[in-house]
């Protein structure tokens, strides 16, 4: 597939971006039919000033509807940008420094984007980590310590900030202090689901979160593929965790496939209905992940050329640091917790009594050295 | 002619001494029974009459007039035909003899004169000794209830002539009584060593019953929450005299006494969720205990708690706190005892999958953060003990060891309830019955035990009403470890039986 062909090589600022953003609203106007418009006008203000008149005819209906009702395009874009200022969030144009580059190379890339959160988008490399919102305890702990791993290796974990393996994966990168970026599948400044919220509230102040929607544009059965188009458009490779045999991860993998991306998938038992997805696209030639290093090596990304991030070394063991109260069983007891085991798991493997095993794992849990899960089961944190 | 029996009849759960007054004087043949009789007791006087005709006596010919003392309180209860019979032959002018006064007669009159059994005898006796009687005339069946109170002579009397005998020469018939059951070998129990795993949830259990906590099992469908709950009359501490003789007179009153003579076992009541309001905490007319009354001293199980109404829920919280209902009906006021320990058992989420390694779960977090908030509505408030069941795997199955004995886990919890006792004395019992203020002054907490706590509560960000639970589930803790003080260890292990509090929604 041919690039996109920018139309602009220069960064654009003030009126001229705000006609970018002004486009960006205009229902039914893809990037394409922008890229036409700024080469035949000019600009993009130009464009935004002069098309009504001139009843350019590769603008569809609805779209120029949209124009002829706004009388002052300009003004329209200005105020596009001072909401998304007001909420702390900046424009990121197809041309600007911070586009991620992987996504301007892609076949139809958003021209502009509303971000919010410190992360320099183009400072990572990314990697898309998805999968179902009905996620088993498997699923959730496999796309968490993946993430971890991967924001351990410097590796920057981008995903749509969605119930069940999204949530997990943003959680993971973020253990690891990793950047991690989440794509709303809704305008910037729309009011969330109240079981969102504190996720994108953390993703905000320890990542981003990114948006190619207008300000205030509410989430639909058709907003998803856009947004997945930007998950999978950013990222070096797309990592499915879990999905069902109809989950909404496979238009996020077809559209990687149709930028040429890698796909990875992680496998699961036969008879897991969340994993009938993936080990289906094991078949057809996914690239099965066994952990983190498969995905890094498959992209040839080392730990050491990335610098590592303020996280774990990939996959070195844990040393647990000393009891500090220098219990001789916390020891014992953390070197049976791997990812989500039982506690009767844990009995089994050290000779000690229930009683003595439940309190050593408050201990480690209140130092922090485990986490616990549904049904008694721990497991280790990072180091 | 003046006469008076002595009767009973029940208000709640106790007897109250009836006096059964007669009178006949000449005029027209009529029969009045007054004092505020219910339907049952007013109907006495068709059974009466052919009682005593076909016994071989006369009716007395005259105004017959009954009067049931004290007259302004309703009376509730079948056992009145008795008296009432044997007060109408003595104002008839039959010679009763000397005994009538200090003797309570209790039963139910056929028509052909036979006596049969009544509910509340024991309560009965028990008031009626409190009155000053001395001996008491009850139906063969009752025997053995009869026989549970000190310092009475029970007559087993199998019809009206049984009864006149011993009031007029004092002979006790002969003879068993008609329900007499050898005391046989106990029924085998089912045994917490069936179980396999789950051995958190056996543990917490364990420490439930020693102290008298509320508790509350979390697990998906098919985890094994019912076959534990069903195990726990098995490792059930056993009753002090007083508290047997509660649990008979209740049982006597609702007509469920086993075998008829003192309760041994505490009650376990497992109401299924489809129970109205009144079932659960008792009332109608006349006023019957319900549920929570029945499990007054032993279990109430509550299995599929999300499932019950409401309206059951709420009204629970005051008995609860109290450890009485008093039921109000017209001009009557009843009042029950209801001090139970409550065992629940829910799903973690409304699809029952959440945590589940094998199935998702997919409901959406606002219906599980609302379904849990349920979970801690006004009856989770008093629940001190939080555990999750998971399900066991088939390997698991085949490799798992044998859990711990029952016979194991009573003698713990025997043990540890004597310690209670002694530190607490018989109005508290035990450590789930202390109140807030106390709890802090007398757990006994070392430095480093409050210090833990304090810090558990900040590193685990656990909601404040936790705090008052954790440290009386870690004074049960330390009792079972036979520890006087409450150490680390104790605190550390009481946090892990608060999983509904700990649990941090994953976004």
């Amino acid at each position: 597939m041919d690039q996109f062909p920018w139309p602009a090589a220069e960064v654009p600022s003030g009126d001229e971006l705000a006609a970018w953003a002004f486009w960006n609203a205009v229902p039914s106007c893809g990037p394409r039919t922008f890229a036409k418009l700024v080469t035949e006008f000019g600009s993009a203000e130009r464009a935004a000033r002069e098309v009504g008149p001139a009843s350019w005819p590769g603008l569809s209906p609805r779209a120029r509807a949209f124009v002829a009702n706004c009388p002052d395009p300009v003004a329209y874009g200005r105020q596009e940008l001072a909401h998304a200022r007001r909420l702390g969030a900046r424009a990121v144009p197809g041309t600007s420094h911070e586009y991620p580059p992987l996504l301007r190379k892609t076949h139809d890339p958003p021209i502009l984007l509303y971000v919010r959160g410190d992360r320099d988008l183009a400072d990572s490399k990314w990697i898309a980590v998805v999968g179902t919102r009905a996620a088993t305890a498997y699923g959730l702990s496999v796309a968490r310590r993946l993430a971890r791993d991967l924001a351990g290796a410097g590796v920057g974990v981008v995903s749509g900030l969605a119930r069940g393996i999204d949530s997990a994966a943003h959680l993971g990168a973020m253990d690891a202090g990793g950047p991690t970026c989440g794509v709303l599948g809704s305008g910037l400044g729309c009011a969330q689901p109240p079981g969102r919220r504190n996720l994108i509230r953390k993703v905000e102040r320890l990542g981003c979160v990114v948006s190619s929607f207008p300000m205030g544009f509410p989430a639909g059965k058709y907003t998803f593929p856009a947004r997945n188009r930007i998950i999978s458009g950013m990222a070096l490779g797309c990592v499915v965790v879990e999905a069902g045999e109809r989950s909404g991860s496979f238009i996020t993998v077809d559209l990687a496939l149709s930028e040429g991306r890698a796909v990875f998938a992680v496998p699961g038992d036969i008879g897991r209905p969340t994993s009938r997805g993936t080990n289906r696209l094991i078949g057809e030639g996914a690239t099965v992940v066994t952990g983190a290093d498969t995905i890094l090596e498959e992209l040839g990304i080392s730990a050491a050329s990335l610098g590592g991030g303020n996280g774990t070394v990939l996959g070195a063991a844990c040393q647990p640091r000393g009891g500090a109260d220098g219990s001789l069983w916390d020891e014992a007891v953390l070197e049976a917790v791997t990812v989500n085991t039982a506690v009767d798991d844990i009995l089994a493997a050290v000779s000690l009594p229930l009683p003595t095993v439940l309190s050593t794992l408050s201990r480690l849990e209140i130092a922090g050295k485990v986490r616990r899960g549904h049904g008694y089961r721990f497991t280790r944190s990072g180091c | 002619m003046f006469a008076v029996a002595r009767g009973s009849a029940l208000l709640g759960i106790s007897g109250m001494p009836v006096a059964v007054e007669t009178v006949v004087s000449r005029g027209l043949p009529s029969f009045d029974i007054v004092g505020l009789p219910d339907a049952a007791v007013r109907e006495s006087r068709e059974r009466v009459r052919a009682a005593v005709r076909n016994s071989g006596y006369d009716f007395p010919a005259g105004r017959i007039t009954v009067n049931l003392a004290p007259a302004s309180i309703r009376k509730v209860g079948v056992g009145l035909d008795l008296p009432v019979a044997v007060s109408v032959l003595a104002a008839g002018g039959s010679v009763i003899g000397t005994r009538l006064p200090r003797t309570l007669l209790i039963g139910e009159l056929s028509l052909g004169g036979a006596l049969r059994a009544v509910r509340g005898v024991l309560p009965s006796c028990v008031a009626a000794l409190r009155d000053g009687i001395n001996a008491v005339v009850v139906p063969r069946s009752n025997v053995r209830e009869a026989e549970c109170v000190n310092g009475i002579t029970v007559v087993p009397a199998a019809d009206l002539e049984d009864a006149l005998a011993f009031l007029r020469s004092g002979r006790i018939p002969r003879g068993r009584p008609a329900t007499w059951v050898e005391p046989g070998e106990p029924v085998p129990q089912s045994d917490f060593s069936d179980v396999i795993g789950q051995q958190t949830a056996v543990r917490a259990l364990e420490i439930s019953v020693a102290g008298g906590h509320n508790l509350i099992m979390v697990g998906p469908p098919g985890s094994g929450k019912t076959m534990l709950a069903m195990r726990v009359p098995s490792i059930l501490p056993p009753m002090t005299a007083s508290e047997a003789l509660e649990v008979t007179c209740i049982q006597s009153v609702a007509g469920i006494l086993p075998r008829g003579g003192l309760a041994s076992e505490r009650p376990m009541r497992a109401p299924h969720h489809s129970v109205s309001v009144l079932g659960m905490l008792g009332g109608g007319n006349p006023p019957a205990p319900g549920e929570i009354t029945l499990a007054h001293n032993g279990v109430l199980y509550m299995d599929e708690f999300c499932e019950f109404p409401s309206a059951v829920l709420e009204a629970l919280r005051g008995p609860m706190e109290e450890g009485v209902i008093t039921v109000a009906r017209s001009r009557l006021q009843v009042t029950f005892p209801c001090r139970f320990m409550l065992i629940a058992s829910a799903n973690p989420c409304p699809c029952g999958h959440l945590g589940d390694s094998t199935r998702p779960c997919v409901c959406g977090p606002e219906q599980v953060r609302r379904y849990r908030k349920r979970l801690l509505g006004p009856v989770g408030e008093r629940i001190d003990i939080q555990v999750e069941v998971s399900r066991v795997d088939h390997e698991d199955l085949a490799r798992a060891s044998p859990g711990p004995r029952s016979c194991d886990i009573l003698a713990r919890v025997t043990e540890a309830r004597a310690v209670q006792m002694s530190r607490l004395g018989e109005a508290v019992r035990c450590n789930a019955a202390i109140g807030p203020g106390e709890i802090e002054k007398t757990a006994g907490l070392t430095a480093a035990a409050r210090r833990l706590l304090l810090d558990a509560t900040e590193a685990l960000s656990l909601p404040v009403r936790a705090y008052h639970k954790l440290i009386r589930v870690s004074r049960t803790i330390a009792d079972i470890e036979g520890s006087e003080p409450v150490l680390p260890p104790h605190v550390e292990e009481a946090l892990q039986y608060r999983v509904l509090d700990v649990f941090a929604q994953e976004g």
